[in-house]
């Protein structure tokens, strides 16, 4: 019986869609008609309201959005059909492979330029400076009058609706992350133990562990280097306590790069080069290879975000049971323990003007079902019964999770409920790594450096500042693998900053920092 | 005056027709000829003349969503900001140098390649040898710098192990900037040297074969016949070649470099082609990196022309 009505739903759906679709512009204004009453409410449809669902045609919401995973959701995935069951919609979903991130960054730039956009677009950020330009041109929905009536969006921290916003509007709905429990040092408490070291403190600690690591060959193995020096950019941020490319030395913001620290940083890791701490070609290495370095007992530290690090734990306890990466809650240079704060967003989702305004509206209920209690746990975990059960309060994910493409690889990048120990959790954890990187999250929380200039635009750096980024992490990467000289790193950094153009960018960046506040405070 | 014409005879009085008349009843009479170009001349129009005047924006603050028509001209500012980069004389030297590397050391193989193929009696022999050689030109820039990674990466590099089993320390082939150019240069002749060949063992093929006999009577060794006999008549195709490679001196190869990059080399691995791409695709400055393209394609027509001029006083046939 049950199954007759979901076909016959089903049947009936697919027709609507085609109407849709084969009116388009037409039709758009007997849709508006149809939908107005839904649509307005801000709510959509309530769950379980299926006599309605019946009567109105559902919405056709093309859309595209990346994943990490390695296949995206098929047409007929069970996760979209309840999505779809539940806020009337049909959901025309284009995934496009988001695991090099700047391929995916340049395919955003490419749909941009073609003018041919989809009704609800994933982008990197709202720094995209094509975005921008688009912004400025009105091409795109400003929802901010129309976000107050979506509750469970209105649940993401404000810090992260400020930092999404232009000229203090919200052009883009943020897809929310944790603000903390992202990429910082993991290390392999096991080898710890067995050497009978402490979990480090310090930077000085850390770089006794790393040499304890590669000359005590904790498994026996003599072809050990301490830091894989995966996302080696965290300790940057230890040395200059800050976090991201600007620091903000009482209110104004100078570039990270020109802090004395960051001169610390790099001879750090020109010593951890040097008595080789670290793979020698690290800046030719590509992801898997610092993963292979990682999960195969060749290092002893990484950085990755808590989840994503347990993924990789998870799939060498095939191999080795006893392996356990520890996240490391803080580290301490000189001003105390630090720990990058996140900026709570994976990506920001923008709608184009030439999407009526009913629609719009159609798709904020769409994300606003994606943020609540029950859209968010359809998003990362699926349905009960099918893609998870409940084992002592924890969500256990079943084969048919990874079959469906269930959580943050996929539907996370869409839709997400607001869940501050997100990335603490990752399918096949025991309950006490769970309850151990829940307080690991707590610690950095305290302490946590939130980068202050996300979000800020600043049009010279637009066009250009990525050749002085780039020129100065090449000349990191150089003095590093010493093929230059620490000397040749501050003729740069004096140059870069008497640099008539970079003083503009500061500039820039400071005023519009400055504007920010205002309008936020 | 007509009915004078008019005595004329009627095949003479076409052919005058046709001549003053220009064009139309010349088509008319070679109607299918026509037809049968017709096809590769819209192709020319429609997807490489038409599509060349989207080098105007190299003139324009260019934003895709005004479009051609409506951003605002900027006149020479993108070429002006491009010139006085400090960073341009870097990209040039780079470019020219990689390009000189390989029109020094990759351009003469396939000819060197082609006449040693070309001495190969047994003909089994050389067409399997051909084939094996034509292969690597099939396989992607990804796949090469996969492989080169694999071969010479420090950590678990296969060339680097064996380095260090027999006692040597290992070698940064990768992230070495003395070495970089000539790394690209090699892998470069690895996989076009043997597609190279085509060109020249079809050119070999047609010389005469009544020469080698006529030099073999006068006592000439397989060397000599080479040198003065097979050379001489490949000469004009080797100098096609030549110019025609000339036009793309400043293309360089944009996957290979973009693949091979890293932050250790680019102060001598940064070309026009990544600075484009940088630039236009990532920042999404499409004027500024029209300009650059065009001035890329601007130096290579220039050479060209020179080239084929040089050619032709030196008696040979040229491109054009």
């Amino acid at each position: 019986m049950k199954m007759f009505e979901t076909r016959k739903r089903k049947s009936t759906m697919a027709a609507m869609a085609l109407i849709i679709a084969l009116g388009s512009s037409l039709t758009a204004c007997s849709g508006n008609a149809n939908n107005a009453g839904t649509g307005s409410t801000g709510e959509g449809n309530a769950a379980g309201d299926n006599d309605s669902v019946k009567q109105e045609a559902p919405v056709t919401i093309k859309i595209m959005s990346d994943f990490t995973i390695a296949q995206p959701p098929s047409a007929d995935n069970p996760i979209v059909k309840e999505f779809e069951k539940n806020t009337n919609t049909k959901l025309d979903i284009t995934w496009v492979s988001g695991a090099n991130w700047t391929d995916y960054v340049d395919r955003i730039n490419v749909v941009l330029s073609s003018g041919d956009l989809p009704d609800l677009l994933k982008l990197n950020d709202v720094t995209n400076p094509l975005f921008q330009q688009m912004v400025y041109q009105g091409v795109f929905w400003d929802l901010t009058p129309y976000l107050k009536s979506y509750p469970n969006l209105m649940t993401y921290p404000e810090s992260v609706w400020n930092n999404t916003s232009i000229d203090g509007k919200n052009y883009v709905i943020p897809v929310a992350r944790p603000l903390n429990g992202f990429v910082f040092t993991n290390i392999r408490k096991d080898w710890l133990d067995k050497l009978g070291l402490e979990v480090p403190k310090t930077i000085d600690d850390f770089y006794n562990m790393l040499k304890a690591f590669k000359e005590q060959k904790p498994d026996g193995k003599a072809d050990t280097y301490g830091y894989t020096m995966r996302g080696h950019e965290v300790l940057d941020g230890v040395f200059t306590n800050s976090n991201g490319r600007w620091k903000d030395i009482g209110g104004e913001l100078i570039d990270a790069n020109f802090d004395p620290g960051m001169r610390e940083a790099i001879l750090f890791k020109k010593k951890l080069f040097d008595e080789g701490l670290i793979p020698p070609d690290f800046s030719v290495m590509k992801d898997s290879q610092f993963w292979d370095l990682a999960t195969t007992g060749r290092a002893g530290a990484t950085a990755e975000t808590i989840e994503a690090q347990f993924r990789w734990t998870y799939d060498q306890w095939k191999r080795d049971p006893q392996v356990d990466w520890l996240p490391m809650s803080t580290l301490t240079y000189k001003d105390g323990p630090y720990a990058p704060e996140y900026r709570g967003y994976i990506g920001v989702l923008a709608i184009p003007k030439k999407v009526s305004e009913e629609k719009m509206k159609k798709i904020l209920s769409l994300l606003d079902f994606g943020a609540s209690e029950e859209g968010g746990t359809l998003s990362l975990y699926g349905i009960k019964g099918v893609h998870y059960n409940e084992e002592n309060g924890m969500k256990v994910a079943t084969e048919q999770a990874v079959v469906d493409s269930v959580g943050v690889g996929a539907f996370g990048k869409l839709f997400m409920r607001y869940d501050p120990y997100m990335y603490a959790y990752a399918p096949g954890m025991t309950k006490e790594i769970f309850d151990r990187n829940k307080q690991v999250i707590d610690e950095r929380a305290k302490v946590a450096k939130p980068d202050v200039a996300i979000g800020l635009v600043s049009e010279t750096d637009i066009k250009l500042g990525a050749d002085y980024t780039k020129k100065m992490a090449d000349m990191k990467t150089q003095v590093i693998m010493g093929k230059a000289k620490i000397e040749d790193w501050d003729k740069l950094i004096q140059d870069i900053q008497n640099d008539a153009n970079y003083k503009k960018i500061t500039e820039e960046i400071n005023r519009a920092y400055k504007e920010r506040l205002a309008l936020t405070q | 005056m007509n009915s004078n014409i008019a005595k004329l005879g009627r095949k003479s009085r076409t052919q005058e027709k046709a001549r003053s008349r220009g064009l139309w009843p010349d088509i008319r009479r070679d109607r299918y000829l026509y037809l049968l170009a017709l096809p590769g001349i819209l192709y020319f129009l429609v997807f490489k003349y038409v599509p060349m005047w989207g080098v105007v924006i190299a003139f324009q603050d260019y934003s895709p969503y005004l479009g051609i028509l409506h951003s605002k001209w900027v006149g020479f500012e993108h070429f002006i900001r491009f010139f006085s980069n400090p960073d341009f004389i870097i990209l040039f030297r780079n470019t020219m140098m990689i390009s000189f590397l390989n029109l020094l050391f990759f351009f003469p193989l396939p000819i060197l390649l082609s006449l040693l193929l070309n001495e190969v009696t047994h003909h089994a022999f050389k067409r399997t040898i051909q084939s094996i050689v034509y292969l690597p030109h099939f396989l992607s820039w990804v796949i090469i710098v996969g492989i080169s990674f694999l071969l010479l990466s420090q950590s678990s590099g296969i060339i680097n192990m064996m380095l260090q089993w027999a006692g040597f320390a290992s070698y940064d082939f990768l992230t070495n900037k003395d070495t970089f150019w000539a790394l690209l240069t090699i892998q470069n002749i690895w996989k076009e040297t043997g597609w190279g060949t085509i060109i020249i063992l079809a050119a070999i093929t047609s010389v005469d074969t009544q020469l080698y006999e006529a030099a073999k009577i006068d006592g000439a060794s397989r060397l000599r016949q080479t040198w003065h006999i097979t050379l001489p008549a490949i000469r004009n195709v080797i100098i096609v070649l030549l110019i025609l490679r000339l036009g793309h001196i400043m293309d360089v190869g944009f996957e290979q470099i973009f693949l091979m990059m890293n932050g250790a080399v680019t102060d001598v691995a940064d070309v026009f082609e990544t600075y484009v791409y940088r630039n236009g695709i990532q920042n999404g400055q499409f004027g500024y990196s029209t300009a650059v393209g065009l001035f890329k394609s601007i130096v290579g027509l220039i050479l060209v022309i020179i080239a084929n001029k040089l050619a032709k006083k030196f008696g040979e046939e040229g491109v054009y």
